[in-house]
């Protein structure tokens, strides 16, 4: 029984950390832009197929191509702030959530007619190794994931807190208007936050394809999973995101395999989990 | 004007019209009326937004070979046919939507399509009232066989939900060389996934099957089964018997393995679908019911022009989609009418060699029409397809137990 117990922990925890990098994006929008970017799994999917593509057409292997996916997915983040965002900055919320819901629409439908529905997947042979610890397993491909995906989520925390540019990004999720009399170019902080959402949503794309199948709807879920971790965490948060990241993986792993029809529940009880947070603590665990 | 010379115009009116509705030209029974300049069939499938337009892409694929060939071949009675296809985004609503324009608006003479039962039922429940000529492909719930099995202008394609259960019980209790003691079934928790679990339930019990059955639902589309698999590993099961959608087997497979679950043998529904990763697939065995390895000369041929056309073997949907239009396009052929009725009449006698064999369509269970009651069990052996059911097409013997992952390597 320890076994089992030991495994469904680490299972949760790996899932967590993938929860976590699939999160940041959205969090790091939301937190510097104040938009809820409905459109951010989608950015992921639109990677993932970026990634699968370089493996099939050049070979090049899904973890190999991070810094290339990552670095086209930033100039598409560029293109999405100067064509999408930059316009509905001061609308009303619903415009902008209207915005982003559409563009998820948008890029959906452009993967479905470029790609077609059918569910593709890289085959990376290490991406199946297993390695053995004692009474507990873990897939490498997991491992990678989660490794590179924690890498990225802590380089990123020590970027903002450590470079200048952080520490604008920071400025600017503050207070705007503050940051802008002090200097910063709030704008231009916009359409490099832009840029870098994207581009984390590229690292991640890349890491999906490690171990999922991949189709043009797969966003959906990873948009409505990120979300619930921003809002558990609490909206801007990156502590918070963590830990609630975590705390999704393991609420969706403890459940699945101790409840009696786990596998149903686990989705909903992990939402349940976030209700129930929240009816505590109404803006999450770390928000204001 | 008076009441009664109101009356009178009005009586004289009728009688005029009646007189006239007499003396108009018919054509002589057994004459049909005109054709229009083509032949045009509505089809209506799954092609975007839902987890499964994969399976409607590839049978609109399938249906599109058809209608290429025909009208490579001079059309139906000499007139090309034309597809009028409405997409369901696997939406209930949406499809209801469709059927109706299809019936009302476009007035096509046969609907060939449908894939999930839930959205069949909440089709078929809609529309029913119309009486439309329909040839649904998919739909394997018995939900849809009580709602309009009995009904002539239903013709059904896919195996149901009995057919696929109860070959599946006939292969454990009789075509394995020892019989499992305990079989662990992991189902998504949709229509067919719960349906299919019943059946299985209670068709084991009905063949006094000697097995033990444990159940676990899971929720299809999920990007971990990790807590199903680790379920199933405690309960060391001989057979792991998933029932969920293509999407979903992989990442059970990879589980598997990353969980150190080792039953004897995992078996699944549809196990051809292409792409499942050779490592983590190999030794998966399953129901199907059509194989691209099988070899009658209609099989390979159409295995062959549809590899040329898309770079990989399809995947079952494709010869469905494919068979249907073959059919109904017969069907008018041989009756030269586009009227409900006649056509109704000319599908139930119309017989043809397809990918799938000899098709025709037969009475099973509570269905008057119904095409494919026979499914195959196949095993993935180092990268290939091996047919072990029925006896006919057996390619070879099933390897059980299968090597546990460690003895697999890395």
């Amino acid at each position: 029984m320890l076994n089992l117990v030991l495994q469904v922990l680490l299972n949760g925890i790996l899932l967590g950390g993938f929860y976590a990098l699939v999160t940041l994006g959205l969090n790091l929008i939301f937190g510097v832009m104040d938009i809820t970017n409905f459109a951010h799994g989608d950015l992921i999917m639109l990677a993932a197929y970026f990634s699968f593509w370089a493996a099939k057409l050049f070979r090049i292997d899904p973890v190999v191509f991070i810094p290339i996916n990552a670095a086209i997915m930033f100039v598409i983040g560029l293109i999405f702030y100067r064509v999408a965002l930059k316009p509905v900055l001061r609308a009303p919320a619903y415009n902008q959530i209207a915005l982003t819901f559409g563009f998820s629409v948008f890029l959906q439908s452009l993967a479905l007619v470029l790609w077609t529905s059918d569910m593709r997947q890289v085959e990376v042979p290490y991406a199946s190794i297993v390695f053995q610890i004692g009474p507990i397993s873990v897939g490498l491909g997991k491992l990678i994931a989660f490794g590179i995906a924690i890498g990225f989520t802590l380089g990123f925390l020590l970027f903002l807190e450590r470079t200048k540019l952080g520490g604008a990004m920071r400025s600017v999720s503050q207070d705007s208007m503050a940051a802008s009399l002090m200097g910063i170019d709030v704008s231009k902080v916009y359409l490099i936050t832009s840029g870098i959402a994207s581009m984390l949503a590229g690292v991640a794309g890349s890491l999906v394809t490690l171990n999922l199948y991949i189709d043009p709807f797969i966003g959906g879920d990873l948009t409505l999973k990120a979300f619930g971790v921003v809002i558990l965490g609490g909206m801007g948060s990156y502590l918070g995101m963590i830990i609630a990241s975590i705390t999704l993986g393991l609420a969706e792993a403890l459940v699945g395999a101790f409840l009696p029809l786990g596998g149903s529940l686990a989705p909903g009880i992990a939402f349940a989990v976030i209700v129930a947070v929240l009816a505590i603590k109404p803006t999450g665990f770390f928000g204001k | 004007m008076s009441g009664k010379a109101v009356t009178a115009v009005i009586l004289v009116i009728v009688v005029l019209a009646g007189a006239a509705y007499l003396l108009m030209p018919r054509p002589a029974p057994g004459v049909q009326k005109k054709l229009p300049g083509k032949i045009r069939l509505g089809v209506i499938l799954p092609l975007s937004t839902a987890s499964y337009a994969s399976a409607g892409q590839e049978a609109l694929r399938g249906i599109k070979m058809a209608v290429e060939e025909i009208n490579s071949n001079g059309g139906v009675l000499g007139k090309n046919v034309e597809l009028v296809i409405r997409d369901t985004k696997g939406d209930p609503n949406t499809a209801i939507n469709g059927a109706t324009d299809l019936i009302t608006k476009e007035k096509v003479p046969i609907i060939i399509g449908f894939y999930s039962s839930t959205v069949t039922y909440a089709s078929m429940n809609a529309i029913k009232g119309y009486r439309p000529l329909v040839f649904v492909l998919g739909a394997s719930s018995v939900k849809v066989e009580s709602l309009v099995g009995q009904e002539r202008w239903f013709f059904h394609m896919h195996p149901w939900d009995y057919h696929r259960q109860g070959t599946v019980i006939e292969f454990f209790l009789h075509h394995m060389k020892e019989t499992p003691k305990k079989i662990f079934v992991a189902y998504e928790d949709g229509v067919y996934g719960t349906t299919s679990y019943e059946y299985f339930v209670n068709l084991s019990k009905k063949e006094n099957a000697s097995w033990t059955v444990v159940g676990e639902s899971f929720k299809t589309g999920s990007s971990d089964f990790s807590s199903v698999v680790l379920k199933a590993k405690q309960q060391n099961p001989d057979v792991f018997y998933i029932v969920g959608y293509p999407g979903d087997y992989p990442v059970f497979f990879r589980n598997e393995k990353e969980n150190n679950f080792n039953p004897k043998l995992t078996f699944i529904v549809a196990p051809e679908f292409p792409g499942y990763p050779k490592d983590i697939g190999d030794y998966v065995a399953g129901v199907d019911v059509w194989s691209p390895y099988l070899s009658t000369p209609e099989a390979r041929a159409f295995v062959k022009k549809f590899e040329d056309k898309f770079g990989r073997p399809p995947e079952y949907w494709a010869p469905f989609g494919y068979t249907a239009t073959k059919m109904a396009c017969k069907a008018i052929e041989n009756v030269k009418s586009l009227s409900k009725e006649n056509l109704i009449n000319a599908l139930e006698k119309v017989q043809i060699e397809s990918p799938l064999g000899t098709v025709k369509f037969k009475q099973t269970g509570k269905t008057l029409h119904q095409v494919v009651d026979r499914l195959f069990v196949v095993q993935w052996q180092k990268g290939k397809v091996v047919i072990l059911y029925p006896e006919e097409y057996k390619s070879g013997n099933l390897i059980y137990p299968v090597l546990t992952w460690s003895q697999r390597g890395g």
